[in-house]
């Protein structure tokens, strides 16, 4: 029966858990010297060659962060708020460093359905909706407390375009196109 | 197979980028000087950041307009019909001090093609109570040509391939380019109005019929822009605002670029569908 390819990887599914979820609440400093709230899941797939230590996991990534800011680097009165709703695709390299703790990187890349929306005392608002590409690197401890549950704390990088920003022209300020987000992690794996 | 889709879907998703520009200029105000030709320090035009996108461009331009004053144009267009007069503005700054800040606007915004191309001429009056500013110019992104535009005197009543509507309630608009079908009906559907009280009755076709030094629709006392004028008795007099597009019969061929990558995505996932169903076949 075993010679059926399907029961080996049924075999392998049986014994193993080669599937994650993660929740990712957290913070996360946007492109404005800002900080705001960002939400991520991940959900991944993989395992390791026999031998080897490190674990490979093909992942999807999508994070909601939503950044307000008022301050010196916009002109006087005005106001930003700026959405990111990020798909990103990528590799996880886990690696158990000693039970139950392990380390991993992400390097993710995708894209970003960016929202602004900038507030100016006697002008119309002007708020902009555009998709732009983003490479995100992440790196993450993990505590493998039970067999089907993790928790850990994650940092991540995120790259965006260095493209033309109509309303951080209009509003007079220069933008760094990165983010960098920390966020706990709560993890089901299967 | 699978590669190739994630150039086209990027590609697609990038089209709604913002990109600097370059704009151009020449300015004349109530003073009756001669108009100065100015070109933007900073452009920026913009699909994704316009009222109307996809359908709308958003332009962001400052002129240094001497060592201590900027010019601030701002310009919303949706591709055909009516912009809205208050996404139009003009405005002229000293340090962080407006020392001039429109109120009503008339002229006219020619797209030279569709929004993302990010071409267009522009003849505009913008007013703030009597002040008055006339800008007549063109704006274009990055390595191409400023769309030509008259170099002579700008004046709100020249004629020609000026847009600005003066609908004084004879419906004798003398605009000879306008494409839209705005009619005469005298409502004051897109731009802002008021009691030109002061004003001689002509329509000459600009926004300065009121004489000359009080354009917008002032004339209104203490108000500005005339935007706010208590209407009464006098001629109702509407300034429009409109936006043209030069490319006749191009709905369908942006419907259809739109559709293209989407189209070829389809096509790449079918084929490849295909060649797993085979494999899959050939196996058993």
């Amino acid at each position: 029966m075993l010679r059926h390819p399907g029961m080996h990887v049924a075999l392998l599914l049986l014994t193993g858990q080669f599937f994650f979820v993660e929740a990712q609440p957290g913070i996360e400093a946007g492109e404005e010297p800002a900080v705001g709230q960002a939400l991520g899941v991940e959900a991944g797939m993989g395992g390791s060659w026999r031998g080897s230590l490190p674990r490979f996991f093909l992942v999807a990534r999508y994070e909601r962060a939503a950044i307000d800011y008022s301050g010196g680097a916009l002109q006087p009165g005005y106001a930003s708020r700026r959405e990111y709703d990020d798909l990103a695709f990528g590799l996880r390299i886990l690696i158990p460093v000693v039970e139950p703790v392990r380390i991993y990187f992400d390097a993710l890349a995708g894209t970003t359905d960016a929202h602004a929306q900038l507030a100016r005392p006697d002008l119309p608002m002007l708020d902009s909706e555009r998709f732009r590409p983003l490479g995100q690197f992440a790196l993450g401890l993990q505590f493998r407390l039970f067999t089907h549950f993790s928790v850990g704390v994650r940092a991540q990088y995120t790259v965006l375009d260095h493209s033309p920003d109509a309303l951080a022209i209009a509003a007079g300020e220069r933008l760094d196109p990165s983010r960098l987000s920390l966020s706990a992690t709560l993890g089901v794996h299967f | 197979m699978r590669r190739l889709a994630i150039p086209v879907l990027l590609l697609a998703a990038c089209d709604g980028q913002d990109s600097l520009g370059s704009l151009a200029f020449k300015r004349s105000d109530e003073s009756g000087a001669a108009p100065i030709a100015l070109s933007a320090s900073t452009c920026v035009l913009s699909v994704a950041a316009s009222k109307y996108r996809p359908w709308g461009l958003y332009v962001f331009a400052e002129v240094p307009l001497d060592s201590s004053l900027i010019g601030v144009l701002e310009i919303d267009v949706p591709e055909a019909g009516e912009p809205k007069p208050d996404r139009v503005i003009y405005r002229e700054l000293e340090g962080i001090r407006e020392v001039f800040h429109s109120q009503a606007v008339a002229g006219q915004v020619t797209l030279l093609g569709p929004p993302r191309e990010r071409r267009g001429e522009f003849e505009l009056v913008f007013a703030e109570g009597k002040k008055m500013r006339t800008l007549k110019g063109s704006f274009s992104p990055p390595q191409r040509d400023l769309p030509g535009f008259d170099a002579g005197e700008v004046t709100p009543s020249s004629g020609g391939d000026v847009g600005v509507q003066v609908d004084d309630s004879g419906c004798d608009s003398t605009d000879t380019s306008s494409s839209d079908s705005d009619g005469c009906d005298g409502s004051d559907s897109g731009g802002s109005s008021s009691s030109g009280d002061s004003c001689d009755g002509s329509s000459s076709g600009g926004g300065d019929s009121c004489g000359g030094s009080d354009g917008g629709g002032a004339g209104c006392s203490g108000d500005a822009g005339g935007g706010g004028c208590s209407g009464d008795a006098h001629a109702a007099r509407s300034y429009r605002l409109m936006t043209r597009t030069r490319t006749p019969g191009a709905l369908a061929l942006r419907i259809a670029t739109w559709l293209l990558p989407y189209a070829i995505v389809g096509a790449i996932v079918q084929l490849w569908r295909r060649r797993v169903r085979r494999r899959a076949v050939a196996l058993t």
